[in-house]
C-alpha cells in the first residue's frame, strides 16, 4: 500500500513538474537599438510603431535605428547582442509565471557593467532602456518579449 | 370502662387491637376504648412502646434492602438472563467494516481526481494572462543615476541610465591627436 502511494504521488510531482510551464517555454526577445540625439532629425521609417512611443515618451529631434536582434531563448539560458560602439546587451530569461516572463537583462561595456536589471514582462511588453551615451545622443534599447 | 384485658395478661386479641391503634386502623369507639386503657395501664404501654421499637427496626431493614437492591446492577443479569445461549447467538454484524476495503478506490480515485483538478485549476491560475504590455521592474543597479518610468495607461516602461558625459580631452591628449 505504502510503495503504491508513493508511486502514486511520483507520478503527481513528474506530472505537475512537466506541465509547469517555467521549464517548457521559450521566449522570443526582440532588441531593437536606436540612436536618440538633436543633431539629426527625423525618424526612421523601419521603427515602426515604435516611434510613437519614442516621440510621446522623449523630446529628441531624431530617431534612427541602429540594428535589430531576435533571440530565442530557453529558460535560463542567456543570449546577447552588440550594442555601438563597443558594448553588449545579455538577456537571460528566467521562467515564466502569472503569464510574465522573468527576464534579466544586463548592459555592459568594455570596462564596466552599466545595467544590471530583472523585470517581469507580459507578452509582447515593451522595456525601453535608455540613456548610454553614443556619439552626440544616446541609445535607446526596445526590449519586447513573446512567449 | 370495660378492662381491655383480664388479670391473666394481654391475650393475642388484644395485641392485635394495640397493634392496629398504633397504626391508626381502629373505628373511633374503639380507638378512644382502647386509648383510655392505654393511659391506665402500665404493661399496654410498655408492649405498645415496644411494637414502636419492633416496627422502627422493621421498617429501617426494609429501607436497607430496597437501598442494596437499588445498587446492584440489574440490567445486565436481566439481558444476560435474556439472551440467547451462546452457542445460539451471532457474531455482531458490522457492514461498513466489510464495506471499506471493498470500496476503498471508490474513495481513493475522487480524492486523486481532486488533487489533479486542484493542480489544473492552480496551473490555469498561474498561466491566467497578464494584462497585455504589463512589466513589473524589480532590480535595477547600475552604477550610475536610474530613472525608471511608467506611463499611466501606457504598455511601456523606460528605464534611463543617466550614464555621465565622457570627460573632455585635456590640452595634451588634444596635442597628441
Amino acid at each position: 500500500m505504502i510503495r503504491r502511494t508513493s508511486g502514486l504521488l511520483a507520478f503527481l510531482a513528474v506530472g505537475l513538474f512537466v506541465a509547469s510551464p517555467a521549464h517548457s517555454q521559450s521566449v522570443t526577445v526582440h532588441l531593437t537599438t536606436i540612436a536618440a540625439s538633436n543633431q539629426e532629425r527625423g525618424i526612421d521609417g523601419r521603427l515602426g510603431p515604435l516611434s510613437g512611443q519614442l516621440t510621446s515618451l522623449f523630446q529628441y529631434a531624431g530617431y534612427r535605428m541602429l540594428d535589430q536582434h531576435t533571440l530565442n531563448l530557453a529558460s535560463g539560458r542567456e543570449g546577447s547582442a552588440p550594442l555601438p560602439p563597443d558594448r553588449r546587451i545579455v538577456v537571460t530569461p528566467r521562467g515564466v509565471q502569472g503569464g510574465m516572463v522573468n527576464l534579466n537583462v544586463v548592459i555592459r561595456s568594455p570596462d564596466r557593467v552599466i545595467l544590471n536589471t530583472d523585470f517581469r514582462i507580459a507578452n509582447n511588453g515593451t522595456v525601453l532602456v535608455g540613456g548610454p551615451r553614443f556619439r552626440d545622443g544616446v541609445l535607446i534599447i526596445a526590449i519586447r518579449a513573446r512567449f | 370502662m370495660t378492662p381491655a384485658h383480664g388479670s391473666a395478661g394481654i391475650d393475642e386479641k388484644w395485641a392485635v387491637d394495640l397493634m392496629a391503634y398504633r397504626d391508626g386502623e381502629l373505628d373511633s369507639s374503639r380507638r378512644n376504648e382502647v386509648g383510655h386503657h392505654i393511659l391506665e395501664c402500665d404493661e399496654c404501654r410498655s408492649l405498645l412502646r415496644d411494637f414502636g421499637k419492633v416496627g422502627n427496626i422493621v421498617r429501617e431493614n426494609a429501607d436497607e434492602d430496597a437501598s442494596r437492591l437499588a445498587a446492584r446492577p440489574v440490567w445486565p443479569r436481566v439481558r444476560r438472563a435474556l439472551a440467547p445461549p451462546a452457542e445460539e447467538r451471532k457474531p455482531e454484524s458490522r457492514p461498513w467494516r466489510t464495506l471499506v476495503p471493498a470500496f476503498r478506490w471508490a474513495f481513493a480515485l475522487p480524492a486523486i481526481l481532486l488533487v489533479f483538478l486542484g493542480a489544473i485549476l492552480y496551473d490555469s491560475i498561474r498561466r491566467a494572462p497578464a494584462p497585455e504590455g504589463a512589466v513589473i521592474v524589480g532590480l535595477v543597479e547600475s552604477p550610475d543615476p536610474v530613472f525608471l518610468f511608467q506611463q499611466r495607461g501606457s504598455s511601456v516602461t523606460v528605464i534611463w541610465v543617466f550614464e555621465p558625459q565622457p570627460a573632455p580631452p585635456t590640452k595634451e591628449e588634444a596635442r597628441s591627436t
